[in-house]
């Protein structure tokens, strides 16, 4: 089985850089027209837990995402749909397919003229399909859908934040080295190796860049970096939000939110004795901080699919920005900001819990 | 000896919880108690009987026994039997006793029938434990039985007349500028140390000097004796979190390996080589051991580390820049602006008055200053930081925290409550725009079709029009039902608002329909163009 896949890749390998001339006139078109083709876009997809409640919920059938194999005619003939069926779900419209036909030539005729005569033959057509569908190389079984390929572990890399005796790996999505090459990182594949912690070869990376593009991303060559190399820089995603849950753990056991608390009321009514006046004020900052750390909760920023997010709505102009900060720390600034807003919640929690001793106390007296 | 000296001494070392008291508010009668500070401590510490020490304790320590320094045996330390042998207990010698401890003589510890013990008042004795003195605790027990019947309400008030004042004014003036004119040394690494553990340089130093309050105060996390060679750089090692190209070196300090080695992570042998960056081997193995004998650092063999984190590997210069840099993303990619607008409309929409939320808003920037204040006068001791103390239990509080997260807590607490406090008082002067009558600047409006990210995908790019464009349409039926001056349309915007809090809150996101029937809704607000979709 995994012979014959890498037998169709030789081929189509061959078939490519035999025909130089025809794929510059296809890449032509395609740059000439407003709407890219589906496939291409389907680089871009989130993570697979953020899609299959929209992708379940769309009201036709999953196989039909695919993308078109050779025109629309050879496809819904293939696939046995009628054509009007095709064009509502495609949006396609019948000048299209005359211009593709038109501007195919005698090279697409050729090409298609025999295919169509063996539309039987099952074997066939995963040929045809598999050159077609070029960016997306499956090793593993056909029926994957390229969806699932976003939430996939690409590999697991040792952590830098351990110590001897506790080894920890942590999994790298296909989705993270997305991010991680898209902005506003932008992460070359020197920088990326890095990350994945991979030595440099002496092809320039091209095996990095091989393997990526078997997953359908392209990673830019050249010394591109937008944004600057912080500590942060080396961390993966999933072991920032590790190292940001340990912060919420700290500072949650070993903050001393408590005597700091009573200690703030007590400087506080030394300047002014208002007991009643103070408690107020702290049920107030309350509610402020309270409102501060929802909205900063309902970040729904891509990250790693190991990490349960709260998916409370929030604005998208406000998600727009948070998402540059989460997207730079990868997960950890958000979490260690609640974690201190945590922390000061209980310190006003506490102060007024000691006023209400006091008042208690000079009530009863 | 009398019966009246007999409840002083005891509270005076025997509770754990009036030691706390002692910090948080010194006592007004220190002069009386410096004055025993000539009594010889030895001769008197050695007819100490062993069972007297495990006798229960008069008042509870309120606090929770597994946090760290916080859990300190009072009995481990005055015991006779366990102070002789060195090492118990500490990762260094004990250290000796205080030297203004003040040891009563063996028949004093006899209990008596006649004693007065007051009545099981769980509230009572917490503000107590918190509040008064060990010798304020005595004199009002008397009181607290009287408190109990109302018959005797007239004759408590007139008796209870200088405690109000004290309650209502926890700390004085005068304490509050003894506090502010706390002398620190800059000159000897370690000082709150230093008043605790005295040292054999500075032995010949006066008691006078030593602060009252820390005199009878022990804690764990400075069990470790000080010494002169605290600066010296024991060996420079790679960091843990470099990029490609960029190479980092961090130096590791005497003192650091000694505060590793101590509470509360204890670090063996074993991790030290992590710390330092070396396998196992011969020559690293040497090379450790020969630090930690040349600098006389302590350490048991069968010791093992208590508390593991992420920070545990980190050295604290490199936690320090981790910090730094994570302040410099938060100055930079952090939406100030944005985020307090937003803060700014949910306060409104919950129902508050303008005047009300600007007063929120006002108190939440007075109590997040005075948290940044406690933090940037004081300096827990790292490897290239200057040492600030203030003199009181909040530096150990914060000590505590930059130990166990290896310096990355206190400059990111600091950084984080900065940010606070700048979306706080952005609101603030949003909220005061509002009030004189200007405008908000809108935010920057999205250019339709363009997408947030550049990988965004479809979907959810889909979600997020959506999402948009049902805000957009609440917002058009909100100003439309406000048009109306009736009353009876009043209460329908009231329904409308509690509808859509309901429906938004607990009903999920409408299902994503197809272009084509997304197309055959009646275009209220432009649509964006159908390029967005690629179907």
């Amino acid at each position: 089985m995994f012979n014959r896949k890498l037998m169709e890749c030789s081929d189509d390998e061959f078939v490519r850089g035999s025909q130089c001339d025809e794929e510059d006139e296809e890449e032509q078109q395609r740059q000439s027209s407003q709407r890219p083709p589906f496939y291409e876009n389907m680089r871009t997809f989130a993570p697979s837990h953020m899609h299959i409640s929209c992708h379940y919920d769309i009201p036709y059938p999953p196989h039909l995402i695919q993308p078109p194999v050779c025109g629309v005619s050879t496809f819904t003939y293939a696939r046995e749909f009628p054509v009007s069926n095709s064009q509502q779900f495609f949006n396609v419209t019948p000048p299209q397919q005359q211009q593709q036909q038109g501007t195919g030539g005698s090279g697409e005729e050729d090409y298609c003229i025999p295919k169509s005569e063996d539309r039987d033959h099952s074997s066939n057509y995963s040929q045809v399909a598999t050159k077609q569908d070029r960016p997306f190389v499956f090793f593993a079984s056909d029926c994957q859908s390229p969806l699932e390929i976003v939430g996939e572990v690409y590999c697991t890399v040792p952590g830098r934040t351990s110590l001897l005796s506790s080894t920890t790996k942590y999994r790298v999505t296909v989705a993270e080295i997305q991010r991680r090459i898209s902005p506003p990182e932008c992460l070359n594949a020197s920088l990326l190796g890095g990350i994945l912690r991979k030595a440099k070869s002496k092809d320039g990376g091209k095996t990095l860049r091989d393997s990526l593009k078997k997953l359908g991303l392209t990673l830019p060559a050249g010394r591109r970096k937008q944004a600057n190399v912080t500590a942060w820089t080396a961390l993966v995603e999933e072991e920032a939000i590790h190292m940001a849950k340990e912060f919420a753990l700290v500072c949650e056991k070993e903050f001393h939110s408590r005597e700091i608390g009573i200690y703030l009321t007590k400087t506080s009514l030394a300047i002014d004795p208002d007991v009643v006046k103070r408690r107020t004020a702290l049920e107030m900052s309350r509610k402020v901080v309270g409102e501060l750390a929802e909205l900063l909760s309902c970040d729904r920023t891509p990250l790693t699919p190991y990490f349960p997010r709260n998916m409370l709505p929030i604005d998208p102009s406000v998600q727009q920005h948070l998402s540059h900060f989460t997207l730079m720390t990868h997960g950890f600034g958000n979490v260690a900001m609640s974690a201190v807003l945590e922390s000061v919640k209980l310190m006003i929690d506490e102060s007024i819990k000691y006023i209400d001793r006091c008042c208690s106390q000079n009530v009863w007296r | 000896m009398s019966y009246s000296d007999y409840p002083s001494d005891i509270a005076d070392y025997s509770s754990f919880d009036n030691m706390m008291a002692d910090i948080c508010n010194p006592s007004s009668s220190s002069s009386s108690n410096r004055k025993r500070q000539a009594d010889p401590a030895p001769d008197n510490f050695a007819k100490i009987p062993a069972g007297m020490a495990t006798q229960p304790l008069y008042f509870p320590i309120h606090y929770p026994v597994n946090s760290g320094w916080q859990s300190f045996d009072v009995n481990q330390v005055y015991n006779n039997h366990n102070m002789n042998q060195p090492g118990f207990g500490w990762v260094a010698l004990p250290p000796p006793m205080p030297h203004n401890l003040q040891i009563p003589d063996q028949n004093s510890y006899k209990p008596r029938s006649g004693l007065p013990v007051p009545p099981p008042m769980a509230e009572f004795q917490d503000v107590n434990g918190i509040q008064q003195n060990p010798n304020e605790i005595f004199k009002n027990a008397p009181i607290t039985s009287a408190m109990c019947t109302p018959e005797s309400d007239i004759s408590t008030s007139t008796n209870l007349t200088p405690d109000q004042d004290s309650a209502q004014l926890p700390l004085t003036e005068q304490e509050l500028n003894e506090e502010k004119n706390f002398v620190v040394n800059i000159e000897s690494p370690g000082k709150l140390a230093h008043y605790f553990l005295p040292n054999v340089e500075s032995e010949q130093e006066p008691n006078e000097h030593i602060p009252y309050p820390y005199a009878k105060s022990l804690f764990p996390t400075f069990g470790v004796p000080v010494s002169s060679d605290g600066n010296v750089v024991a060996e420079v090692v790679d960091g843990r979190l470099p990029a490609v190209g960029t190479r980092s070196k961090y130096d590791i300090t005497v003192d650091e390996i000694r505060r590793r080695c101590g509470a509360p992570e204890h670090m063996n042998q074993s991790a030290l080589y992590c710390f330092f960056r070396k396998s196992k081997k011969r020559e690293a193995i040497n090379r450790v051991k020969q630090v930690l004998t040349v600098h006389n650092i302590p350490m048991r063999t069968m010791q093992r580390q208590r508390k593991v984190t992420c920070f545990s590997p980190f050295l604290e210069e490199e936690a320090t820049a981790l910090a730094r840099d994570l302040d410099s993303i938060s100055e930079e990619f952090l939406p100030i602006n944005i985020i307090a607008q937003e803060m700014l409309e949910k306060l409104m929409s919950s129902g508050n008055n303008l005047d009300v939320c600007h007063r929120m808003l006002k108190n939440t920037t007075a109590t997040i200053t005075r948290v940044i204040k406690t933090l940037e006068v004081r300096q827990p001791k790292i490897t290239g930081q200057e040492e600030k103390l203030k003199g009181n239990n909040l530096d150990l509080s914060y000590h505590n925290f930059s130990l166990i997260t290896h310096g990355f807590g206190h400059p990111n607490s600091l950084s984080h409550y900065r940010s606070y406090l700048s979306i706080v008082e952005r609101a603030v002067l949003l909220c005061e725009k509002i009030q004189n009558g200007q405008s908000l600047l809108s935010n920057e409006d999205v250019i339709p079709g363009q997408k947030p990210f550049e990988r965004m995908s479809n979907e959810y790019f889909v979600e997020w029009q959506m999402n948009l464009y049902k805000k957009k349409l609440a917002k058009q039926m909100e100003e439309v039902e406000e048009n109306k001056s009736q009353r009876g349309e009043h209460q329908q915007i009231h329904q409308h608002q509690l509808y859509q809090q309901h429906h938004t809150n607990t009903h999920p996101p409408m299902p994503l329909m197809p272009p084509s029937q997304m197309n055959l809704c009646p275009p209220i607000t432009p649509i964006p163009p159908q390029n967005v979709y690629y179907y």
